[in-house]
C-alpha cells in the first residue's frame, strides 16, 4: 500500500523547488512591502497560506515541518517578537498539513481551503497563548474577528491556489 | 529502542525542532543585549530587496512620468495643443515636487525648532507581523541611529526606534500594544503614561480620578521616560469614561500614523549621557565675627584691640576663647595653677573684676 502511495505520488504535479522557495520569498516580501501601500492587507497571513500549499502538496510532515520552521522563522526575524514565537506555530502547521495531506483529496479546492481557514484560527489562538503565557504580554484576541479572518483567508486560498495549481509540473 | 525512534521519527524531530525554538524564545526573552545576527542578515537582506524595489519603482514611475507620458502627448498633439499638454505635466510634476519638498522642508523646518539632533528618514515597509505596529525606515547604525530613539514628526511623535540595523532600522510605534510614552496634561501639567492598544486610539493611564480630564485636552511629552523630549504632541483626549473606581481615558494621536512618508529619528539630546564634568563649586561663605559679649564690648569693630604690647592687630575671638579668658582670669585672681596636683579649683563664684580680663588673642 505504501509503495502505491508512493508511486501515487510520483504521478501528481509537483511545484518546483525553486518556485517553492520563491513562493516562501516573495510572500514574505509581499507581506513587509504591500501593507505599507494598502494597510488594509495587514490583516492577511500570506506566509500561511504559502506553507499550507507547500505541505500539503508535499505530502509529508517531515517536509510540512521544515518549511514551516523556516518560513516562521523568516518571518520572526522581520518583526520585532522573539525569533521562534511563528517558528514554533508554523512548524506545527506544516507538521498537520503534511500529516494531514496523506489523508485528503488535496486538489479538491473545497478542502484546501477549509484548512487554510481551520490553520488561520489556530494559529492566532496558538499565538495568542504563547504572547500570554510565555512573554507575558497583555494582548487582545477576538475569535469573532478571528473567524471572520479565517474566512477570509480561506476565500484568498480558494483563488490563490487554483493560480499555484497552474504552475505544477508533471514529473 | 531502535524501532521506536524509526516508527517515531518524524514526531521526535518536530518535538526536537519545538524544543529547540522554544529554548531560542526562553534565551531571547531572559536577556535584552544586541540584536542577534540573524535578525541583521534577515534584515539586511529583505531591506536590500525593498530599498531595490524602492529605487525601481521610483526610477519607473519617474520615467513613465518624464517620457511615456509626454512622448504620448507629442504624439496626440501637433502645436500648441502638445506644448499645453506638455506645460501641464510639468506643472503636475513640480507640483508633486513642491509637495514632496515641502513635507521634507516642513520636517526640516521642524528640526530646527527642536534642540535635539536628528536625522531625516524615508519610510520603505512594515513589519512581517499582522499583529503589530511597527515599520522599517531606511537610516541605520550607518547614521547614527541606535535602538531606544525617539522617532517624529511635525505633528507629534510617531514611535521609538526597536531594532537598527546598518542601513535600515525597525520602528515601534506608539500605536503598538507594547509601547507606552511617559506624559503630561498641557492644561495642569498632570503626569500618565499612554500605551498604545493594538487600534486607531491609545489609552492613557495612570491619571488620579480627581484630576479634571476632558474631551480635547491636549497631551504632551513628559520627558520622564527618557526617550521622547518634554513638550514634544503626542495626541489629543478623545474619550473620558468613568468605570466606578477607574477611568478610562482614550487619546487619539497627532501624527498619522497609518500613513508615513518622511519621518526624523532625535539621535542626539534628552537621551544623550547624564554629564561627567563637575559642576562649579559652590562659593566659600565667610561667617562674620563672633557676637560681642559684654567683656569685650569695647574692643571692634568700632575700636580693634590691640595685642598687649602694640604690636599686634586686632584678631576676632571665639566664645571658646572668651570663656577661656574668663577661666585664666578668675584663675590669676585666686591665684590658682590649673593643672597642679593639690591645688583644687577655683571659686568661680567670686567673680572677677571685669578690667582684669584682657581683651585679644593669646600668646
Amino acid at each position: 500500500m505504501a509503495s502505491y502511495d508512493i508511486l501515487l505520488r510520483r504521478e501528481e504535479p509537483q511545484l518546483p523547488r525553486l518556485a517553492e522557495l520563491g513562493l516562501f520569498v516573495g510572500a514574505l516580501a509581499i507581506q513587509v512591502l504591500v501593507p505599507y501601500y494598502i494597510p488594509v492587507t495587514r490583516l492577511f497571513d500570506l506566509t500561511l497560506l504559502a506553507l499550507v500549499y507547500v505541505a500539503l502538496h508535499r505530502r509529508s510532515e517531515m517536509a510540512g515541518m521544515f518549511s514551516g520552521a523556516a518560513i516562521g522563522l523568516a518571518q520572526d526575524a522581520l518583526s520585532h517578537d522573539p525569533v521562534g514565537l511563528f517558528g514554533m506555530i508554523k512548524t506545527i502547521v506544516g507538521f498537520v498539513c503534511g500529516w494531514i495531506s496523506q489523508f485528503v483529496e488535496i486538489d479538491f479546492p473545497g478542502a484546501r481551503s477549509t484548512l487554510v481557514g481551520f490553520f488561520y484560527v489556530t494559529q492566532q489562538i496558538a499565538l495568542w497563548t504563547l504572547q500570554t503565557v510565555l512573554l507575558g504580554k497583555h494582548v487582545e484576541f477576538s475569535l469573532p474577528g478571528a473567524l471572520v479572518l479565517g474566512a477570509l483567508h480561506a476565500v484568498l486560498a480558494w483563488f490563490l491556489f487554483a493560480l499555484l495549481d497552474r504552475v505544477r509540473i508533471r514529473p | 529502542m531502535l524501532d521506536f525512534v524509526i516508527r517515531f521519527r518524524s514526531f521526535l524531530l518536530l518535538g526536537t525542532l519545538l524544543l529547540a525554538q522554544l529554548l531560542l524564545v526562553a534565551y531571547q526573552v531572559q536577556t535584552d543585549g544586541e540584536t542577534r545576527l540573524l535578525r541583521v542578515w534577515a534584515v539586511w537582506s529583505v531591506t536590500s530587496v525593498e530599498r531595490g524595489l524602492h529605487g525601481a519603482l521610483s526610477g519607473v514611475g519617474g520615467a513613465w512620468d518624464q517620457y511615456v507620458w509626454l512622448w504620448d502627448a507629442r504624439q496626440e498633439n501637433e502645436s500648441l495643443r502638445r506644448e499645453r499638454d506638455r506645460l501641464q505635466l510639468e506643472n503636475q510634476q513640480l507640483q508633486n515636487a513642491v509637495a514632496r519638498y515641502g513635507r521634507e522642508e516642513e520636517l526640516q523646518q521642524f528640526r530646527q525648532t527642536i534642540e535635539s539632533q536628528s536625522v531625516l528618514a524615508q519610510v520603505i515597509g512594515s513589519s512581517s507581523n499582522p499583529a503589530s505596529r511597527e515599520f522599517y525606515i531606511n537610516q541605520g547604525t550607518e547614521a547614527g541611529i541606535h535602538r531606544g530613539m525617539a522617532v517624529i514628526v511635525a505633528d507629534g511623535i510617531v514611535g521609538r526606534i526597536y531594532a537598527a540595523y546598518p542601513n535600515a532600522a525597525l520602528v515601534l510605534r506608539i500605536d503598538d500594544p507594547e509601547a507606552a510614552v511617559g506624559v503630561l496634561l498641557a492644561t495642569n501639567r498632570v503626569r500618565g503614561v499612554v500605551r498604545g492598544t493594538g487600534g486607531s486610539e491609545q489609552r492613557l493611564d495612570y491619571v488620579g480620578i480627581n484630576v479634571e480630564v476632558g474631551v480635547g485636552d491636549t497631551v504632551l511629552t513628559s520627558g520622564d521616560d527618557r526617550v521622547y523630549p518634554q513638550g514634544l504632541p503626542v495626541g489629543r483626549v478623545s474619550q473620558v469614561r468613568n468605570l466606578g473606581r477607574e477611568r478610562y481615558i482614550a487619546l487619539e494621536p497627532f501624527a498619522r500614523l497609518n500613513r508615513l512618508d518622511e519621518v526624523l529619528v532625535l539621535t542626539g539630546g534628552p537621551r544623550e549621557p547624564l554629564p561627567v564634568t563637575p559642576v562649579d563649586e559652590a562659593p566659600y561663605i565667610l561667617m562674620p565675627n563672633p557676637a560681642e559679649n559684654p567683656l569685650t564690648e569695647a574692643t571692634p569693630p568700632e575700636t580693634p584691640a590691640m595685642r598687649p604690647g602694640g604690636l599686634g592687630t586686632y584678631v576676632p575671638m571665639t566664645d571658646a576663647d572668651r570663656l577661656r579668658r574668663i577661666y585664666e582670669t578668675i584663675a590669676d585672681d585666686q591665684d590658682h595653677e590649673y593643672g597642679v596636683t593639690r591645688s583644687g579649683s577655683p571659686d568661680f563664684n567670686r567673680g572677677f573684676a571685669e578690667a582684669d580680663v584682657e581683651v585679644g588673642p593669646d600668646d
